[in-house]
């Protein structure tokens, strides 16, 4: 094993090696090579004869045609490298998140670039930020919300990330403009508005490395949630705040900034954020409207999807609104309805295309980010840098105490100090403050460069020496768990304390945000299901849980290929009698493991956000037990000599999910491509 | 009374203003051990919100029936509207030491039901927090165990299931039997095979919650007296 392992590693090594010496020697090569070309071309223009010119050539080389996209699929790939190796080294991402990886290649392609005086391709500027490389990134992070945790925890929410950010801003750009009042320090000539606009964008955090940590440590569900919705918020809010400032800086001279003003800010600051939110939710509606119809195009379900969603933040952006926003409550609301109506392929599909979009987007900040370090755009300045950090530090660990002392007061079940410290040392910053400080205005910033180098020592200070440290700081306080088992039970008891706490709730005459959601419910199966989502059919979430783990239970047995006797579905088969005789224990111990697989092939529901990977499948080692458990009952029951169900001779029975509308029975028709499923008729339980 | 074991050395104040509402209604004090129960986590505003709540339900008489819960209309819409009114009658959860239902019952039975509701106290320690969660857990238990024989069998859990799926109209009922089935079985594989003929047991039961944090489920808040929406 560990031979292999060692092997891998080398293997990897090499195609490391092999990769950055290739896209060395292109950046190398590249100029001489561009030059001939290019003087081929001119003397042909010429028209001046000479003998060179008149021949075809057999072999030329023309880099300048493919140099951008040809660069920017090698930084992708090199990435990639990095994660297949980074990921191979079992120790590694216990260590260090995998952001650090990330940006140490982004640094290694900056350095390459830097050595061989290349020009590196304009991969960033604003529009193509704003534009491109943005959305997927906040597409995923909204689409992969766990949605009730964080309605559940929404208003605790809300009050931490606005009101954190804002104070995050103010309070670093405030002190940043006391200290650069200092005129010792050389920074006199950075104003008000230019310290409040760097506190608005270095305050952006981005805690998905945290996040992983949490969850592999798995934290409470409260504590998780919270950083969550504080990263899904906060980019809103600080692009919110960072175009208000920047729109302050071009429309008035300083002096000329009136109360009237400060407070078209803060209107405005409002109806850009709810004008998202409400933006967002239309056009989620009308995809989920759309995808009731595609039934027989299911090919383009993701793109509808994709589309609508990427429409949404476009619209809104136009009209100056937060497209943030906008694409994150799009992404949630479609979610519900579309993964109703989608076929299993589309929804895979779009899971998949929205993590690798997603990556690919914050790959290629990054490495820009680590383009920028090795460049010569820098300047150093140990008091703004320095006090920049403390600040950051400061102001992060005063805003959640303060936030969280009032918020505790509401909240049945306060945080911790230990829970808040944790919350404080998470705010790592990451690709937004560096490509917001990337993006601002020269001519309003003479001092750009300042900024740049002072966001880039945070980002630095924050991710690899807080991203080390948080795991083992959350192992040492050792935080509160959660115990989240997914099974049919747990659902079923959940649901009836949701109704039992709404209903003695009712009774006390109260009125508290239980009774909201529960209204809510009522009116999305009263009106938007049935809009919505196809076939008028609306399912409660018990029943897509246990049909999902009847679709997973199938593909399984259909992989490894065997037969079983599927107890649980005959009962669904309506009209077949209901023969009801006692259970041989053979038959209890079959489905006995038929359910027993079930639990531990549950699609994992609880929060497991990773923008880099999917939930891990552990499918192989569950088909793998399923045929040890599947051998071991055969024997078993050989032994007892017992009439086996499945020893019965085979009829191709179909299998009849939940899902599938009752149609005319055809109990011929053939579902699933190798699976035959023997029912015997429904068996029913004799109660004592 | 069963009640005081529960919460030892607790101060046994009445509210002051438990006695004025006593008087008016002509209700007997309470004994003291109610209150001082209660007041762990209910403040005397607090049951004195509840009793004017108490006051409503039953149309200023002493008891309230069964049928004074129809008054609610949000109540209405509950799927499992039906169990949980008849929670409030179960003897069983009224800590009354003979079975079966009652036909009414006075305040002191209303807030004994509602103290299930109790949110945890940070300050509780492990033994209190145990029986806690016993209490609370038993109170589930005898919502699912309909027939009051100590167990709950598969025919129970199937009405369960119907009753929180009755919400929607469109589903079938083979949808809400194979999933009760499922859960049995899922139920079996924790605590044994017999369980499938014979019913789920409380000691059962309380193994198939072990890790589930229901303390932190359970609980109603008890927010301001001035929030409260009547029912009228």
């Amino acid at each position: 094993m560990g031979f292999a392992m060692r092997a891998h590693a080398q293997l990897s090594n090499l195609l490391l090696l092999s990769m950055v010496s290739c896209s060395a020697a292109a950046y190398g090569d590249e100029p001489s090579l561009g030059k001939r070309s290019l003087l081929h071309y001119e003397h042909g223009s010429n028209g001046v004869d000479s003998s060179q010119d008149m021949r075809l050539h057999v072999f030329t080389v023309d880099y300048d045609y493919v140099q951008i996209p040809y660069e920017v699929t090698l930084w992708i790939l090199l990435a990639s490298f990095a994660k297949i190796g980074f990921h191979i080294f079992h120790r590694l991402p216990r260590l260090m998140p995998e952001s650090c990886i990330l940006i140490a290649i982004g640094a290694l392609v900056g350095a390459i670039i830097f050595v061989s005086h290349h020009k590196s391709p304009p991969v960033m500027n604003t529009s193509i930020y704003f534009l491109y490389l943005l959305p997927p990134i906040i597409l995923e992070e909204g689409y992969f919300m766990p949605t009730r945790p964080f309605f559940e925890n929404l208003g605790s929410i809300l009050w931490w990330s606005v009101l954190g950010s804002l104070l995050n801003s103010f309070g670093i750009g405030l002190s940043l403009y006391g200290v650069c009042q200092i005129k010792a320090f050389g920074l006199t000539d950075l104003d008000l508005l230019q310290n409040l606009l760097f506190g608005s964008m270095i305050s952006a955090v981005d805690p998905v490395a945290a996040l992983v940590v949490f969850e592999e440590a798995s934290v409470n569900e409260q504590l998780y949630m919270m950083i969550f919705g504080e990263s899904l918020l906060n980019d809103g809010i600080t692009v919110v705040l960072y175009n208000i400032f920047i729109a302050f800086t071009q429309m008035h001279r300083y002096e000329e900034i009136e109360s009237i003003d400060i407070f078209a800010g803060f209107a405005r600051f409002f109806v850009v954020g709810l004008g998202g939110v409400l933006f967002g939710i239309v056009f989620g509606f009308v995809s989920a409207f759309m995808t009731r119809f595609t039934h027989n195009v299911s090919s383009i379900e993701p793109l509808l999807v994709f589309m609508f969603s990427y429409l949404s933040y476009l619209s809104a952006e136009t009209l100056y609104i937060s497209g943030i926003l906008a694409m994150t409550a799009c992404a949630v609301t479609m979610k519900k309805y579309v993964e109703e109506n989608v076929s299993q392929n589309s929804y895979t599909t779009i899971k998949y295309f929205m993590k690798m979009l997603s990556s690919i987007s914050e790959t290629l900040i990054f490495v820009f980010m680590g383009v920028s370090t090795v460049g010569k755009n820098h300047e150093w300045n140990w008091a703004f840098i320095c006090f920049t950090l403390l600040f950051c530090l400061i102001w992060r660990t005063l805003s959640v105490f303060a936030l969280f002392y009032i918020s505790n007061k509401f909240r049945t079940y306060p945080f911790t100090i230990k829970d808040q410290l944790i919350i404080s040392y998470s705010g790592l910053r990451g690709a937004s403050s560096f490509s917001l400080a990337f993006l601002l205005p020269r001519n309003l910033f003479p001092r750009k460069n300042l900024f740049i180098t002072a966001t880039l020592v945070v980002i630095y200070f924050t991710v690899f020496i807080q991203g080390i440290t948080i795991g083992p700081l959350v192992r040492y306080l050792d935080v509160k768990k959660t115990n989240k088992k997914e099974s049919i039970n747990e659902e079923i008891h959940v649901r009836l304390m949701d109704h039992l706490k709404a209903g003695i709730e009712d009774i006390c005459g109260h009125w508290s945000h239980y009774q909201l959601r529960d209204k809510f419910k009522k009116f999305d199966n009263k009106y938007l299901k049935k809009i919505l989502i196809r076939e008028h059919q609306p399912k409660s979430s018990l029943v897509s849980l246990y049909k999902k783990m009847e679709i997973k239970l199938a593909i399984e047995m259909a992989e490894s290929g065997m037969k079983i006797a599927k107890s649980s579905a005959p009962s669904l088969q309506s009209g077949r009698s209901q023969r009801a005789h006692r259970l041989s224990p053979a038959e209890v111990e079959s489905m006995r493991d038929v359910l027993a697989h079930n639990l531990y092939q549950v699609r994992q529901r609880a929060p497991a956000y990773n923008r880099h990977n999917l939930p891990t499948n552990t499918s192989e080692k569950q088909a793998q037990e399923i045929l040890i458990r599947r051998e071991h009952s055969l024997r078993q029951s050989c032994r007892k000599g017992n009439s086996l169900p499945w020893g019965r001779p085979v009829n191709t029975t179909e299998v009849r999910y939940l899902s599938l509308p009752q149609g005319p029975r055809q109990p011929t028709r053939r579902k699933a491509r190798h699976v035959t499923f023997t029912g015997n008729g429904s068996v029913s339980y004799s109660s004592s | 009374m069963g009640v005081a074991q529960l919460c030892p050395g607790v101060p046994r104040a009445l509210p002051h203003c438990w006695g004025v509402g006593q008087a008016q209604m002509g209700v007997p004090r309470v004994p003291a051990p109610v209150t001082s129960f209660l007041s762990l986590a209910v403040t005397s505003e607090q049951i004195e919100h509840l009793h004017r709540r108490f006051k409503q339900l039953s149309q200023d008489q002493l008891t309230i029936r069964k049928e004074n819960f129809d008054s609610i209309p949000d109540l209405e819409f509950n799927p499992i509207r039906g169990k949980i009114v008849h929670a409030f009658f179960d003897k069983r959860n009224l800590r009354q030491e003979s079975d079966g239902l009652a036909d009414e019952i006075n305040f002191e039975d209303f807030l004994t039901i509602m103290s299930y509701f109790r949110p945890i106290e940070m300050n509780m320690d492990e033994e209190q927090l145990d029986r806690f969660r016993k209490e609370k857990l038993k109170f589930l238990f005898h919502m699912y165990d309909s027939d009051h024989d100590g167990k709950i069998t598969l025919q129970e859990y199937r009405n369960v299931v119907e009753e929180l799926l009755s919400g929607n109209p469109h589903l079938e009922k083979e949808s809400a039997r194979s999933i009760a089935d499922g859960a049995m079985m899922e139920a079996a594989s924790i605590c044994g095979p017999d369980q499938v003929y014979e019913g789920i047991t409380f000691e059962d039961f309380l193994k198939m919650w072990q890790g589930i944090d229901i303390e932190t489920k359970m609980h109603v808040r008890f927010l301001n007296v001035d929030t409260i929406a009547h029912c009228y």
